[in-house]
């Protein structure tokens, strides 16, 4: 068996565009409230009352010619041999070559102290309500839902200055559970495995529908790939 | 409005003015080394003056464009991993490593040119090798826009030889510029012979910066052409891109850093003879000027627009 | 390699991670680094060292999710004693593991740094909303002995019954706090929140099938999903068990949606019916027209023509003797007296919806049944003449035989729990008298018949306590606790409740959030949120099961807060017995006993344990007469408590039709059920039944009452000074109004079709906004008879013309810092809509008209995008 290439099937069809996937990407990965590193296109056609809409969920398609990877100076993006797009922290420059290189717009830049909320400095009612400074005191932790098990391959929220974005949960993949948007789905619309494996479920779900990807001509090869109409 | 497509990505510009600055400034050093080597080179042992100016120019702006960019790197402090990682793949790696070789040898060339009693072909063999040095530099500064398959604004050959031709045209118009003054402070201007050696020895240049901004026209018009006639994505990209940048570019990159500088230049050509000094000194410098000042403001609209998001092609 | 964590509540500690070779120590000069000092410090860290990740011990911990009234059972991931993460609970036949977007917003609510920590007394007396509370914190000692005198004093003066105890959402541990508190003390007044929620759904399946509750729908076996305004992939009442089976409801039934809004239900359906707000009345009856006309009635639950031969001709009577019918009652007295002139050319003039439409889906839906929904919600039915519009949208399950039917529509299983021991032994004479004295709600008065199970007066009109307390009538209120409620945010009408709150000398609020009802409180107590910090259980239903789900204090509580509906009112019964009355506490001490131990509980939080085992006993209890009788016999309360939920047997459907609780124990067409109930309170009130639907806005005289009939819409506002009609909608992230204050609702509110992140938009047509000259996010005026806010324009073709509609949620002018604009300024993000929503009734149901586009409004342009 050859090497193992990750890779999510989106059907379109059981999606019913809820955005729990969303959410619980940000609540696993601890990603700041204005990142999205799973995210959603959505799309209204039509004049009322033939009009149609259509949400497609969105996430770093880990492509196979990946453009960022090309792009980054530092190596600091770089595929794995599973075929993951991961991105090393500890090497980024904070230069956005990848942000500049990447064309679905999956990859965010810290340009401030992430997580941490201006609103949320000083007390609301003195005495009587807390803040954010107040809960990490309290719990030691940068928010209170703070997510420890994302630091086994990434820091727990990433510092200033560099880029992050999706892992395909790389995390939880090395515990054998799926990524947390595809756990979270209550639509059960997201297949998540090993393409290279013939018989993995989503080689079969491959085999069966037309499968298509976000902006093929750019030849980046994604490996989100999407079955079915919204 | 009809289809409405809503893709809420992170607001924040991957790239500003800072990036821009690097394009320029780094642009133009790498187009007044190549002037400085280009004068060693075919002008034996004249305009001594010239070529340092020019020599010394080019490290200082290199490394004034560095410096922008450092400015707007996340990290800037992490900026040494570019030197001690590997990627051929990108032209930011390639600029990373050149630019600050181009900095050093500059400096050792510039130093080399102070002292013209020193052994000759030593220092035109550093030329000779930065001559590929700033070549690789300048076209980076194309490459850095134009590898970009997700921006079709950039994603085209002329980009490459607009930065090409764009070094020439700001090297020449920096040199010239800085020249200008640093002659006006050594009171040389005032020397009525010297000046109309300096005069006469412009005209060389004046012709080639009037050839490099037809060709740099040139070079705008078949960006226009492929992108106005190419895929949908690229007329859409050109479409954004006028909406929002159009005056910045045509105006201020195209009009007054190219077309008004031509006139000027044409001026100067057609009246080469006249005596008149004093306008010449002043045709040059507004030449120069707005050359510098256009160039700037075309890499500034380019940068920004794109990076303007197009229209979501709905998937297939 | 589709994972999902099936199966048994494993304690995982974690196992080896690999780790890679390139991630080092962030190490050099990192910007973390440079702001050393930084509590956050560490989090910037590179990889943690493993054995910090093996340090790290996480537990998935049963309970449910209160963010909607689905109630489903989810499980809370616990590491290190910190809530980081939710699903649903594998156990549950429900949702069977599938959570919504809701729960995961919850870990924003309980860790919300806005959330009060400790009891909070008001230092300005002065109240109104534009006055500062000045609130200062207070120890519980303080707080329950101020509340303790107040409610003295009342039992001094005898004035007993003008103490108010208001519910807004509540568990099944709610009838200590909401039943036994104020009867015992002596007072009528348990005023909860369901009549703005939706009670006039169950005024349609009561008049009907003598059914006073909401249906559970057979999904996985239905060939036909007619909605009206139901939007069950976004809201109630069972978001993740339709998500997760829509796309074969979607592949195996034709779904048809009736709403005036592009919902997140129609999106996904094969008809969208973009009905004119408040007719569904019109579609619904020229629905049952065609099903008649056609021949499709369902022949085995309905019957037939005695002569096979179909009589049903439009605009003809038919003679009653010739049609004999099986399951129902009064089909031909229907036809006659309301369907026979109902064609869909006549209802298309008047809801908007094509006649071709209207047949089409009429057949289909006919042609589907008896495995065919007819799916009743909030949006039809809480109108101002919602009441009938609810039971024909039911009745039309009864035509095509789909009620207690396979595939269709059925009623519940049951759920065996106990509620409260006995209170009667322990109400003193004061107690008894006064709180048999008028409630405070004016219910069962001529205006507000309040049907409730056929009884005048049986059910809440929650939204007019607030005019009642305003006017003094039948009383003044001179004490009143509020729990888990926000009404001057919740009902229509906001002013008068800000008003009446104003009005009430002393007013605690318990809640978790310094909220709009907070502000007018002397004291504010913090509450326990439901599902990390809360003893309480849940009785609901999903996919054909019935379930009583737990909650339990997953974490250690993160200030300090006790439960609403149990610890404080034993906190409060300890401080009346030091005060010299002391029913309440020992009706606690001796009726609560543990049902495994026997002991009597010694404090607040003990008591909260034993009032949930004794309440659900018989689900785990093998010692208790109910015991496996419904459902799973799970293995003593440790199971429960680890499991978390206990499933009923699978609903079967066709007993209940054999004999329904109506009058007739049949499915009325004619409801002699509704007839006797009107009678009743018209009898009461000396006047007929004509007289009491004068009074209460309805349109229909004599035999027309008893039928499921048209009314037409109800609508404040001339149309010539308010060219549109309002309505509003929900959000599939709104957590009954609670949820705005979490960052992740802002920052994902365009899941929403229509909607904007980090906005309140009014959605209008392109056609009109053109007219205005309104662009996408111009700044606007909405206003209505009754009040104005200020929003967003959002030009969306998923809206009709002439209609415009905005979802609720937002316009918090209080709840924390992101909820409200500006918290100090008392300034909301967006607008509210019920500051624009005049406060109506359908006052059968004694519902809140908040649906069926009960206000006009108009729209003025304040600045450009």
């Amino acid at each position: 068996m050859g090497k193992v290439q990750y890779c999510m099937v989106i059907d379109l069809e059981a999606c019913v565009g809820c955005s729990a996937c969303d959410i619980a990407c940000k609540v696993e990965n601890n990603v700041p409230a204005s990142f999205a590193w799973s995210n959603h296109i959505i799309e209204t056609v039509g004049k009322f009352p033939d009009v149609k809409y259509r949400y497609i969920p969105t996430l770093c398609n880990h492509c196979s010619n990946a453009p960022c990877v090309a792009a980054c100076p530092t190596t600091a993006m770089h595929k794995l041999d599973n075929g993951i797009t991961m991105h090393d922290p500890s090497k980024c420059i904070g230069c956005a070559a990848c942000r500049i290189a990447c064309p679905y717009d999956v990859i965010y830049f810290n340009d401030k102290e992430p997580l941490v909320r201006e609103e949320f400095l000083e007390p609301l009612i003195p005495e009587c309500t807390s803040s954010q400074p107040g809960i990490q005191k309290k719990l030691g932790v940068p928010v209170g839902y703070y997510n420890p098990e994302r630091e086994a391959t990434l820091p727990g929220i990433r510092p200033r200055g560099v880029v992050e974005k999706c892992t395909f949960c790389d995390h939880r993949l090395a515990k054998g559970l799926p990524p947390a948007c595809v756990e979270a789905c209550p639509a059960n619309a997201r297949i998540f495995g090993d393409r290279n494996d013939p018989n993995s479920e989503v080689s079969k779900v491959l085999a069966k529908n037309h499968a298509r990807v976000l902006k093929p001509e750019k030849g980046t090869e994604p490996n989100v790939l999407y079955i079915g109409e919204f | 409005m009809n289809p409405e497509i809503i893709y809420n990505t992170y607001p924040g510009l991957a790239w500003d003015w800072r990036v821009a600055m690097d394009l320029f400034l780094g642009g133009a050093g790498v187009g007044s080394i190549l002037f400085a080597v280009f004068v060693d080179e075919f002008f034996q042992g004249k305009y001594r003056r010239i070529r340092q100016t020019a020599a010394w120019m080019s490290p200082i702006l290199v490394t004034l464009g560095l410096v922008f960019l450092l400015l707007k790197l996340g990290r800037p402090f992490h900026a040494f991993n570019t030197l001690i990682n590997f990627n051929p793949h990108s032209p930011l790696w390639w600029g990373g490593i050149f630019q600050p070789l181009l900095v050093i040898l500059g400096v050792m060339y510039a130093r080399k040119l102070n002292n013209i009693d020193e052994d000759s072909t030593n220092h035109r063999t550093l030329g000779r090798i930065l001559v590929p040095l700033s070549i690789i530099v300048g076209t980076y500064h194309g490459l850095l826009l134009a590898i970009n398959v997700s921006r079709p604004l950039w994603n085209t050959g002329p980009t490459v030889v607009a930065a090409i031709l764009g070094f020439i045209t700001t090297g020449i118009a920096a040199v010239m510029l800085v020249h200008l003054i640093r002659m006006k402070l050594a009171g040389r201007l005032d020397d009525g012979d010297h000046f109309a050696k300096f005069i006469d020895d412009m005209k060389v240049v004046r012709n080639i910066l009037v050839g490099a901004i037809l060709l740099q026209l040139f070079t705008f018009f078949l960006w226009w052409l492929s992108l106005r006639f190419g895929v949908l994505t690229d007329r859409q990209a050109l479409a954004l891109a006028n909406e929002h940048y159009g005056p910045m570019f045509w105006f201020l990159g195209i009009g007054m850093g190219l077309i008004l500088p031509l006139l000027l230049g044409g001026i100067a050509i057609l009246k080469g003879e006249e005596k008149d000094r004093r306008l010449q000194v002043v045709i040059i410098m507004v030449t120069s000027f707005l050359i510098l000042f256009g160039g700037f403001f075309f890499r500034l609209a380019v940068v920004l627009a794109g990076q303007l998001s197009l229209p979501l092609n709905p998937l297939l | 390699m589709k994972m999902k964590l099936e199966g048994q509540v494993e304690e995982v500690v974690n196992k080896k991670v690999t780790r890679r070779g390139f991630l080092k120590g962030m190490g050099g000069l990192s910007m973390a680094a440079l702001m050393a000092g930084s509590p956050m410090l560490k989090y910037f860290a590179m990889a943690s060292p493993e054995e910090a990740q093996k340090e790290l011990v996480s537990k998935w911990i049963a309970s449910t999710c209160q963010g909607c009234t689905s109630w489903c059972p989810v499980q809370v991931k616990v590491i290190n004693g910190r809530a980081v993460a939710l699903r649903g609970n594998p156990y549950s036949k429900a949702n069977h593991g599938e959570i919504c977007p809701r729960p995961h917003l919850a870990l924003q609510q309980v860790y919300d740094p806005d959330r009060i920590k400790v009891p909070m007394k008001r230092t300005n007396p002065k109240k109104g909303r534009n006055e500062d509370p000045r609130f200062v914190p207070i120890t519980w000692e303080e707080a329950m002995d101020m509340i303790a005198e107040k409610m003295m004093e009342l039992r001094a003066s005898n004035e007993t019954h003008k103490f108010v105890l208001f519910r807004g959402r509540y568990s099944y541990m709610r009838d200590i706090i909401y039943s036994a508190l104020p009867k015992i003390f002596g007072s009528p007044n348990g005023i909860s929140h369901s009549a703005i929620c939706a009670e006039a759904e169950k005024f349609g399946a009561y008049y009907t099938e003598g059914y006073w509750d909401y249906r559970d729908y057979d999904l996985e076996n239905t060939r036909y999903v007619l909605s009206w305004g139901a939007d069950p992939l976004a809201s109630n009442r069972q978001v993740p068990h339709a998500i997760s089976i829509w796309k074969k409801v979607k592949k195996q039934a034709k779904i048809a949606v009736v709403d005036p809004r592009l919902s997140a239900t129609a999106v996904k359906a094969d008809e969208w019916l973009p009905v004119i707000p408040g007719e569904d009345g019109a579609l619904a009856t020229a629905i049952a027209h065609v099903i008649l006309v056609e021949g499709l009635w369902n022949r085995e639950f309905v019957g037939d023509f005695v002569d096979g031969k179909n009589a049903f001709v439009p605009g003809k009577t038919v003679d009653e003797s010739s049609f004999k019918e099986n399951y129902t009652y009064g089909l031909v007295k229907w036809w006659n007296i309301e369907l026979k002139d109902r064609t869909p050319e006549w209802a298309e003039k008047i809801c908007g919806v094509s006649a071709e439409q209207i047949r089409r889906v009429a057949t289909d839906f006919a042609k589907a049944g008896p495995y065919a929904i007819s799916w009743l919600s909030p949006g039809a039915s809480m109108q101002v003449r919602g009441g009938y519009t609810a039971m024909i949208t039911h009745a039309l399950n009864g035509l095509v035989g789909s009620t207690d039917h396979e595939g269709g529509v059925v009623q519940k299983t049951k759920v065996p729990a106990y509620s409260i021991p006995d209170i009667k032994p322990y109400q003193d004479e004061m107690a008894k008298k006064n709180s048999k004295k008028p409630k405070i709600d004016q219910r069962g008065t001529l205006h507000f018949p309040s049907l409730k199970k056929g009884k005048s007066g049986g059910g809440v009109v929650t939204n007019n306590a607030a005019d009642a307390i305003i006017k003094e009538d039948p009383y003044d209120v001179k004490v009143a606790i509020a729990y888990w409620a926000n009404f001057t945010f919740s009902c229509s009408g906001t002013d008068r409740w800000e008003r009446a709150l104003q009005k009430i000398p002393f007013f605690v609020h318990i809640t978790t959030h310094a909220s709009e009802m907070s502000h007018f409180a002397d004291i504010v107590l913090p509450a326990a949120h439901q599902l990390f910090e809360k003893w309480s259980f849940l009785k609901s239903k999903q996919n054909l099961y019935g379930y009583a789900s737990l909650t339990q204090p997953v974490i250690e509580p993160m200030w300090d807060v006790r439960q609403d509906e149990t610890e404080i009112p034993w906190l409060l019964a300890e401080k009346l017995a030091q005060k010299g009355f002391d029913n309440l506490y020992r009706y606690f001490k001796e009726q609560f006993k543990d049902p495994e131990t026997g002991k009597a509980p010694t404090n607040s939080k003990e008591f909260a344990v034993t009032a949930v085992k004794m309440f659900t006993r018989s689900c785990w209890d093998p010692t208790d007469k109910n015991y496996g009788k419904y459902g799973e016999k799970l293995k003593g309360w440790a199971d429960f408590v680890e499991k978390g939920v206990w499933n009923s047997h699978r609903f079967k459907p066709g007993k209940i039709r054999e004999k329904y609780k109506t009058k007739t124990g049949k499915f009325e067409f004619y409801s002699l059920t509704l007839k006797e109930a009107l009678e009743k309170h018209a009898k009461k009130h000396h006047t007929t039944v004509d007289a009491v639907l004068e009074a209460t806005q309805y349109t229909a005289r004599g035999e027309q009452a008893f039928v499921p009939h048209y009314e037409p819409a109800y609508r404040w506002g001339d149309p010539s000074e308010y060219p549109f009609i309002f309505f509003e909608h929900r959000s599939r992230l709104n957590r009954e109004g609670r949820s705005a204050n979490c960052l992740w609702y802002q920052a994902h509110k365009n899941a929403d079709p229509g909607d904007e992140n980090w906005d309140d938009v009014l959605k209008i047509n392109p056609v009109d906004a053109q007219k205005l000259g309104l662009k996408n996010g111009d700044k606007i005026k909405v206003v209505s008879p009754t009040g104005s806010i200020v929003v967003k324009a959002k030009l969306w073709e998923g809206v009709r013309p002439g209609t415009v509609t905005k979802c609720y949620g937002q316009g918090h002018w209080a709840y924390g810092r992101i909820a409200a604009f500006d918290f100090h300024k008392r300034i909301p993000r967006g607008g509210n809509n019920n500051v624009i929503l005049p406060p109506d009734y359908d006052r059968l149901s004694g519902s809140t008209a908040r649906h069926g586009g009960v206000t006009r409004v108009k729209i003025e342009k304040i600045s450009q995008a």
